[in-house]
């Protein structure tokens, strides 16, 4: 199968590639597939390509490459690759902030997919990355 | 919207699986018990926009924007 991402260009897929969200992202409960698709060679970055509209593309990472302590959930399988969505203000990368409040829980194996909801206060939408007392690009300490 | 008054331990019941109960009522805070199955999401609302919020932006990222 092929879609053409707006982003990407052309892309060739498999059925077994397909990441599936039973109820969507949050937002966007009627976009269930996806393609995860990386963003440069060795790029923590990944964007969930939805399959069905090609214009939409969330930006993820994996929070922990970041955030080496974030630990979303108790009892991790170690199928469960954690992924928060990205957020980077137009020319302003040092002001890159995670959602580590809803981080997306995706089964490695089975290809499903979830993104919960922490609302216990303990991480925020807006978890910077960068600290902006620091040059653009130098990551902030652990 | 359906608007109903009740009183403090009384519920609400929305379809066969959801109970809403009112707990606590102090000043302008009001406590809310929720019974609902483990594949209803509840959430207090404003996390829930927020992250509706920035998932959006998220699909917004410029590609030259991102780090390497």
């Amino acid at each position: 199968m092929i879609i053409n991402g707006t982003r990407f260009g052309q892309i060739e897929f498999t059925e077994s590639d397909i990441i599936h969200f039973d109820e969507g992202l949050i937002g966007f409960p009627k976009l269930q597939d996806f393609l995860l698709v990386p963003h440069k060679k060795d790029s923590p970055f990944r964007w969930l390509q939805a399959v069905v509209e090609p214009s939409i593309a969330f930006l993820v990472a994996e929070p922990t490459h970041f955030v080496p302590n974030y630990h979303p959930v108790k009892a991790n399988s170690e199928e469960t690759i954690v992924l928060a969505t990205v957020t980077i203000p137009a020319g302003c990368p040092d002001d890159m902030t995670l959602n580590l409040a809803g981080p997306i829980l995706l089964d490695g194996t089975s290809k499903k997919a979830k993104q919960i909801v922490l609302d216990d206060g303990s991480y925020t939408v807006r978890h910077r990355v960068f600290d902006k007392s620091k040059p653009v690009g130098e990551k902030a300490a652990a | 919207m359906l608007v109903l008054t009740r009183k403090l331990g009384q519920s609400i019941v929305i379809g066969d699986e959801i109970e809403v109960v009112v707990l606590e009522v102090r000043g302008e805070q009001v406590r809310i018990g929720i019974k609902a199955p483990k594949t209803v999401m509840v959430h207090r609302k404003e996390i829930y926009e927020q992250i509706q919020e920035v998932n959006k932006s998220s699909t917004e990222v410029r590609t030259e924007d991102i780090p390497d």
